[in-house]
């Protein structure tokens, strides 16, 4: 495809309280086995780009360590180009914006042969074919396009994201952030198809933005002025925005819906990941689970129920574990009751024996508790 | 190139007619074990963490599926710059008439000038027949510390099984003094494993001898006696874990449940020698509200809506609704319909156990296979 994809660091007041403190959000863990890059990374490779750029703003490890050369997600390390580019952050934090990002990439984008980009959040569980989308924006002739979804529950789910302001011919008028005043909304996928020297000019332009300026806050102000012909496509597949803990706790345990996962994964666009070679899951003789899901590497001895465990995760006899999200390789230990829990890699839970509200309780990663 | 001090050839040429239709279109090392893995994981991994670089596996029997699995040398982490998993199978040479591996020592003979090309300073024999995880650098130390021209893995079994094996009998200091193919008396319980270190260049003089001797070209009847009255020096390296052979039905049915038995030592969650096998792109496993799972071994893409009890399940599985599954190994991608019954199997790759159908295994393990029961 004649197309850059470009994985955009997150807006910088999304934050999935405590599990974003360790790694950016696109870093982690879904699911069980995946991370929340896997989507925007396996849509790129099933769209058939070839040259993928990945912004990252904190903790650039957790990812590089993840993503490898690229191999797991059917990148050809010949044909194609994966980088991982992580910006040197200088000043004050209002000025590490996406743009500021993009700007150190410069070098990349202007040696890169594509004509178009696709930028594209990474906290994003979305399956999209860009290709389809690419085609769409060239024959519209238009500047800019951006995707969006027409939603009905805006009143509770995507808080915080941005929405659209559409025109009748499809134009994009402005963009507000989604305070769920409204169970109606064309919600942003943030996504953006432009020509790449369009974006060069946004951001080499002090005229098209300002120092502070999100890409975001630069389009608003391109669709505002009427200068530019910012077009809006719509797209109605499966889409969270992983905003929060609330959304990361809800996004995860839709999933457990099994209609869901077939809209999110589907047979012929495979989600890709890195593989741990973990083994089959061991259930004792005496354990009870019902509406899992369990990764590999798991042993459980004790009760599971409507819950979600990544990798490598030890529930011991008599354990009772209710609605709870746990990360890989953590440790319940006997008759320990856990309900409404986001519990982070390494943790032991030993002493606790109870840790049940009808609030999310986050335990931090390698806490013993 | 890297100095190779040891490469390995694991013969993965036979059928394994004893597994029945599991073998009927697929080589014995291929078959399924262990909820995720082939036959063939086990010596390419055991391989991979004991830093052996090249590998060269010798297919015959019905190949096509086992060559394309082992071509992805990623999956063992022999990919890199100076190793690789090598596919041998007999091909036509000038002056020689294009025949098959007549044994398992000719095997070798005839990929004389593939392992010449790394210049080994030793050699690994492995069959592609048994479960179990073994650092080979330890053999090769042991090996090296006797100047040893051979070492023979050896695995101390029950007295009263000793005569189906080969018997090593061996000095205190483990050297080897005589061998002895299923002893009516065996004089020790020390089995050959099938597993061979051998000094490359004088492993090299006696297979060209026998490539034009009438023998049956067979390490175990033909070049482990040679070496023997030639007074080599030859030692029994004994080896401590899980060992079994899969090469009948109820043995790899067995094989299967033992992973059940926290008795048994063998642990394939130990990171430090882990099992690596090709990567699927499946979820992790759904089980439902209505599912009830005991004492099971269930893999990744398995959907259990139904009962499944001491059974091993592989990738991708799923059980209906009021379905069972108990004692029984199911390999990928079966589907077991709505009030079926599965008891004391193995179902192979794909199979559709129907709604109502009962698949009843007795003293004998049931064996259903794609295209015929």
């Amino acid at each position: 495809m004649d197309a850059i994809g470009i994985v955009n660091i997150s807006y910088k007041e999304y934050e999935v309280e405590g599990l974003s403190d360790y790694r950016p959000i696109p870093s982690i863990s879904f699911l069980g086995r995946y991370r929340i890059i896997d989507f925007q990374l396996s849509s790129f490779s099933n769209s058939e780009i070839n040259n993928v750029m990945i912004e990252v703003n904190q903790n650039v490890k957790s990812l590089a360590d993840h993503i490898g050369t690229g191999r797991s997600y059917n990148i050809n390390s010949k044909q194609s180009h994966l980088g991982i580019f992580y910006p040197s952050n200088v000043g004050s934090s209002i000025y590490h914006h996406d743009i500021n990002a993009l700007k150190n990439s410069l070098r990349a984008l202007k040696m890169s042969k594509e004509n178009y980009v696709i930028i594209a959040p990474g906290h994003a569980v979305v399956s999209i074919d860009y290709r389809e989308y690419l085609k769409k924006h060239i024959s519209s002739g238009a500047d800019i396009s951006v995707i969006y979804k027409k939603v009905s529950n805006a009143n509770k789910e995507f808080i915080s994201i941005p929405k659209y302001k559409i025109n009748p011919q499809q134009g994009l008028e402005k963009i507000t952030i989604n305070h769920g005043d409204e169970e109606i909304a064309d919600i942003s996928l943030e996504t953006y198809i432009m020509e790449k020297a369009l974006l060069l000019k946004i951001l080499e332009s002090k005229r098209l933005n300002s120092a502070v300026y999100w890409l975001r806050d630069a389009i608003n102000q391109m669709a505002i002025s009427k200068e530019f012909d910012i077009r809006c496509l719509e797209y109605s597949g499966f889409y969270k925005s992983i905003n929060s803990l609330k959304a990361y706790y809800e996004a995860n345990m839709i999933m457990l819906d099994s209609s869901e996962r077939e809209k999110a994964f589907q047979n012929e666009w495979p989600i890709y990941t890195k593989t741990h070679d973990s083994e089959p899951v061991l259930y004792c003789p005496g354990s009870k689970v019902k509406n899992s899901l369990i990764s590999n590497g798991c042993n459980i001895c004790g009760e599971v129920s409507n819950s979600i465990l990544s990798r490598n995760v030890t529930i011991e006899k008599g354990a009772i574990i209710d609605k709870c999200i746990i990360l890989s390789d953590c440790y319940i230990s006997e008759n320990t009751v856990l309900k409404n829990v986001i519990i982070d890699r390494y943790a032991k839970i030993l002493y606790a024996k109870k840790i049940a509200s009808d609030n999310l309780t986050y335990i931090k990663r390698d806490d013993i508790i | 190139m890297k100095k190779q001090e040891m490469i390995a050839m694991i013969l993965a040429g036979g059928r394994g007619t004893r597994l029945k239709s599991l073998t009927k279109k697929n080589a014995k090392p291929a078959v399924c074990y262990g909820g995720k893995y082939r036959i063939i994981d086990f010596p390419l991994s055991n391989c991979s963490n004991s830093g052996i670089d090249i590998i060269g596996v010798l297919t015959q029997y019905e190949n096509v599926f086992l060559n394309s699995y082992i071509a992805q040398s990623s999956t063992w982490g022999l990919d890199t710059s100076d190793s690789g998993i090598f596919n041998l199978p007999p091909r036509e040479r000038e002056g020689k008439d294009f025949g098959v591996y007549r044994g398992t020592a000719d095997a070798i003979t005839q990929n004389i000038d593939f392992i010449e090309s790394f210049h080994p300073e030793n050699i690994l024999i492995l069959s592609g027949d048994h479960i179990y995880k073994m650092n080979y650098a330890k053999m090769l130390k042991f090996h090296k510390e006797n100047q040893a021209d051979c070492t023979i893995a050896v695995y101390d079994v029950p007295v009263e099984e000793a005569s189906r094996f080969g018997i090593m009998n061996c000095h205190e200091n483990m050297r080897i003094y005589e061998f002895e193919e299923k002893p009516k008396a065996p004089k020790s319980t020390l089995a050959s494993m099938g597993i061979y270190i051998f000094k490359w260049d004088l492993l090299k003089k006696y297979l060209l001898i026998d490539e034009k001797a009438y023998t049956d070209h067979d390490f175990g009847k033909n070049i482990i006696p040679a070496y023997l009255s030639d007074d080599r020096k030859m030692f029994a390296y004994r080896f401590h874990g899980y060992w079994k052979d899969v090469g009948t039905v109820s043995s790899l049915w067995q094989a299967n449940m033992d992973l059940l038995d926290s008795d048994v030592e063998l642990d394939l969650g130990d990171r430090d020698m882990r099992i690596y096998t090709a990567n699927t792109n499946d979820l992790p496993q759904y089980i439902s509200s209505e599912a009830e799972v005991q004492n099971a071994f269930i893999n990744q893409g398995c959907e259990i809506y139904g009962t499944v009890k001491n059974s091993i399940l592989f990738t991708g599985v799923k059980v209906a609704k009021n379905a069972i599954v108990e004692d029984s190994v199911l390999h990928p991608h079966v589907i077991v319909e709505e009030n079926a019954v599965v008891s004391r199997a193995i179902i192979g790759e794909n199979v559709k156990v129907k709604k109502n159908q009962a698949i009843r295994g007795t003293e004998e393990i049931k064996l259903v296979v794609d295209g015929e029961e």
